[in-house]
């Protein structure tokens, strides 16, 4: 009874633009500006396009297997005991790992800004519940509701956009690269890793799409569509409030959105923004509880994974209370998360292609 | 059949969870608060005021004659510790979404307004879309006590009032929360803010009695700007220095200004275009700023002879308002430069963008070059229409 | 006390609740990892509620990590 869902390629684009979009949309703008001032909209171009450079790597990795799940050609790579071991690594600290962070944003975020006085872990626990309904459904119904979700994402966005345009001011970019080209590579390195050197996480989703010679395609229209969002949703942060303001913030894509006001009338309205968040944020959760899940269920050759998501999830509720005391302790993680995730984002990918072109390894013709 | 069962268990469950939250207000809980005032005690700690609506008397169908706020007081070691200290006195708990506007007094002003200021930014009840004052020769929460015409709420009609008069009116000026804040993260500018004076009896304007009457006894208006160097308060402009400082900043929509006529007698023109390019240049690594207005205006008044209907007029006009408009941006950058040594303009910033290694050369210590920094003006004025009559109704009156 | 009591009441409805199944399927080896899991979680979770500290991978990585990324700071620089 493993999943056998099938999912197209325009599906696969949209969930891994939802996904990168997820996390970062809220508070991205901020990190930026911190280190580039008003330069954070370069950084924000130069990260994605780094990120599409590394894409290919695992996209020339996948197109190696066609068809096939990471999990599975890391065995055939790598033997089938050491394979194990990696591909154990792999889920353990890539898409199990992050969920921790992503669930513990989320929670962070609803009880500063909205709820404060909820404690974190009821909105933990409701809202992972949610996400194993919808992982134990399968890849099929997610795609399916990602498709249906996305044009009003879409949509949500537009509005934000068009209704803060008339208030910005065009000198709050002013001066242009006034320390350098420093600052805008150094603050658009760690936006590199979170999200951009991710996508590996979808070669586990590549079996399930019906026409495999599209998946590279897929991921990278996903990835550049997410890229081109957040530059679009930075610049407009840069223009509204400068780069100090932007930089005090914790989260400057609400307060972007509290800044909406039509004619006196539409206002106050900021909330309905942070749906965006909350959809692309739930779909971030669902790819990588199902990805952890699934490749768990892959790896020990299960006849099923749907056991397995709720003791997972039981361990991801409580990890994502324990992950960090306060903000403080995040700030500081950032930077090291930064540098670790290029173990998993780039090394690997990497040194499996190295690897398969060396022993030339392909697919084996039965499968 | 044990399908079943266990849906509708997990079915109340989670209704059950859908009901309510932790973080459930009802609405007749909450003391909605419209103005907030700040003050300095004389044994250093805040004294916080918030004017709260009663929602009886702010109804359609009228109250029982009661006033339509109410104001609470309490003193704190911090502000949030005297509005959690205020539910000891008010039944509701103190809800500050709706908040208009917040005076500080200009005692605490003169001390430094950014201490205040964390908690107003950092707090996710209050939005950053309220107006900023200070209250001028009274405490900060009298500017709250008096009641107020055609506005039932006195904060909201500060708030209208300020909005109103800064487009019509050049020496008004209305900061929002958020434009202070980047104003004193900003090096390159310090921050001005408008003030609130209280004429007439205190004590009646704290009655009813005082909108009962046709001429209102005691009431509230906007009138200097307070300039401030970092959070510190270090003066005011008066009528003349603050419509040159809102023509620099370019906040000006329509307003009026007056000229003498050339055989005496006064004209007011009424200006409603105004633009203003403010650039900065380098000469002999000095900073020197440039400050272009254009001004479109129509004749207002006439209070003197002369003929409109030639054409030497209009140019006439023209030169006297350029001349009166110099010297009213003059005595604003002088009065910043010379007695506050601030840079309210955000000159900085015009020299920032010019010249980024100069700036950062200048900008330990900026505000004495600012001090010293030669600034040129130069105004432009074109004077169109006349109103609806072609000539000045005095020379229609025979002598 | 009360919260470690239903975490352990929790942990053992989704036992009841998915345990038949496998059982009866006769999924031996799936459910003695279901087995090994659920007890990290609960094991976890009653932790958690009794305040007692957790290992935190945070600081694993943190301190793995703390050189290279200094290293790497250093070179941008």
């Amino acid at each position: 009874m493993m999943d056998n869902g099938k999912i197209s390629a325009r599906q696969l684009s949209i969930l891994i633009m939802l996904y990168c979009i997820g996390s970062a949309i809220i508070v991205i703008p901020s990190t930026l500006a911190s280190q580039a001032k008003q330069d954070a909209w370069i950084s924000s171009l130069l990260s994605p396009a780094i990120g599409l450079l590394v894409l290919q790597i695992a996209i020339r990795l996948s197109n190696r297997f066609p068809g096939m799940a990471l999990t599975e050609y890391i065995e055939i790579i790598f033997g089938k005991w050491v394979g194990k071991i990696v591909s154990l690594w792999f889920l353990a600290t890539f898409p199990f790992m992050i969920g921790f962070y992503t669930l513990r944003d989320i929670g962070d975020f609803l009880t500063m800004q909205i709820m404060p006085e909820t404690p974190i872990e009821a909105i933990h626990i409701v809202l992972f519940g949610v996400i194993i309904v919808g992982v134990r459904l399968g890849l099929e119904p997610l795609a399916r509701t990602a498709e249906l979700l996305f044009p009003w994402i879409v949509a949500l966005f537009a509005v934000l956009f068009l209704f803060i345009v008339p208030q910005v001011s065009k000198t709050n970019l002013l001066p242009v690269l006034e320390n350098g080209w420093k600052p805008v590579i150094r603050a658009s390195l760690p936006y590199v890793s979170f999200p951009f050197l991710e996508p590996v996480i979808f070669l586990m989703l590549v079996n399930h799409v019906n026409r495999s010679e599209k998946v590279g395609r897929a991921l990278f229209t996903g990835l550049a569509m997410a890229g081109f969002l957040m530059f679009i949703t930075t610049l407009i942060t840069i223009l509204l409030f400068g780069g100090q303001l932007t930089s005090l913030f914790m989260y400057p894509t609400y307060e972007l959105s509290k800044k909406i006001n039509i004619g006196n009338f539409l206002q106050r309205i900021e909330i309905i923004m942070a749906t965006i968040w909350f959809v692309t944020i739930y779909f971030r959760l669902a790819i990588l509880f199902y990805v952890s899940v699934v490749g768990f269920a892959r790896v020990m050759k299960a006849a099923d994974y749907r056991f397995l998501t709720l003791p997972l999830g039981m361990i991801t509720i409580v990890m994502s209370l324990v992950v960090y005391r306060n903000v403080g302790d995040l700030t500081a993680f950032i930077p090291v998360w930064a540098s670790f995730a290029y173990i998993n984002g780039l090394l690997l990918p990497a040194l499996l292609l190295i690897v398969a072109v060396i022993r030339k390894i392909k697919r084996p013709l039965v499968k | 059949m044990k399908c079943k069962v266990v849906l509708t268990i997990l079915t109340v469950l989670l209704l059950s969870l859908a009901t309510g939250c932790w973080n459930r207000s009802e609405l007749n809980d909450l003391a909605i608060t419209v103005g907030l005032s700040i003050d300095r005690t004389d044994n250093d700690r805040y004294l916080v005021s918030a004017q709260i609506v009663e929602p009886g008397e702010v109804a359609e169908k009228g109250g029982s004659g009661r006033s339509p706020v109410t104001l609470f007081n309490e003193t704190g070691n911090t502000v949030m510790e005297a509005i959690r200290k205020m539910t000891t006195n008010s039944p509701r708990k103190i809800y500050m979404a709706h908040l208009r506007i917040l005076v500080i007094g200009e005692e605490l002003a003169r001390e430094g307004i950014g201490d205040v200021l964390d908690f107003m930014i950092r707090d996710h009840e209050l939005r950053t879309d309220f107006f900023v004052a200070i209250a001028k020769g009274r405490k900060a929460k009298e500017m709250l006590t008096i009641m107020t015409p055609l506005e039932k709420l006195p904060a909201v009609k500060i708030y209208k009032s300020m909005t109103t008069s800064q487009n019509n009116w050049a020496p008004s000026l209305s900061v929002t929360l958020d434009k202070l804040i980047a104003d004193l993260a900003n090096e390159g500018k310090h921050p001005v803010l408008a003030t609130l004076e209280a004429t007439g009896d205190e004590k009646a304007g704290n009655n009813k009695s005082n909108m009962e009457r046709i001429d209102v006894p005691a009431s509230i208006s906007s009138a200097s700007l307070a300039v401030f160097k970092k959070d510190k308060l270090v003066g005011w402009l008066n009528e003349t220095e603050s419509k040159g400082y809102n023509y620099i900043i370019n906040k000006i929509s329509t307003t009026l200004g007056f000229m003498s006529c050339p055989n005496g007698g006064k004209i007011a023109v009424q200006v409603v275009r105004s633009n203003v390019k403010v650039k900065a240049r380098t000469v002999d690594g000095e900073p020197i700023v440039d400050v272009d207005l254009r001004v479109k205006q129509n004749i207002s008044e006439v209070l003197c002879r002369i003929d409109l209907t030639k054409e030497e007029t209009f140019a006439e006009i023209d030169r006297r308002s350029v001349q009166k408009l110099e010297d009213i941006l003059d005595s604003a950058i002088v009065k910043a430069q010379k007695q506050f040594k601030s840079d309210i303009f955000g000159f900085g910033d015009a020299v920032h963008r010019a010249n980024p290694r100069l700036w950062k050369k200048l900008r330990k210590d900026w505000d004495r070059h600012f001090a010293i920094m030669p600034v040129h003006v130069k105004v432009k004025v074109q004077t169109t229409l006349s109103g609806t009559i072609n000539n000045s109704l005095k020379n229609l009156i025979k002598e | 006390m009360m919260i470690a009591a239903a975490v352990a009441a929790v942990s053992i409805g989704i036992a009841l609740f998915e345990v038949t199944p496998l059982r009866r399927q006769g999924l031996w080896k799936e459910l003695w990892t279901f087995a090994a899991l659920l007890l990290l979680g609960t094991v976890l979770g009653i932790a958690r509620a009794l305040h007692i500290p957790i290992w935190n991978p945070t600081h694993w990585i943190t301190f793995a990590f703390k050189p290279v990324n200094e290293w790497l700071i250093g070179m941008i620089n």
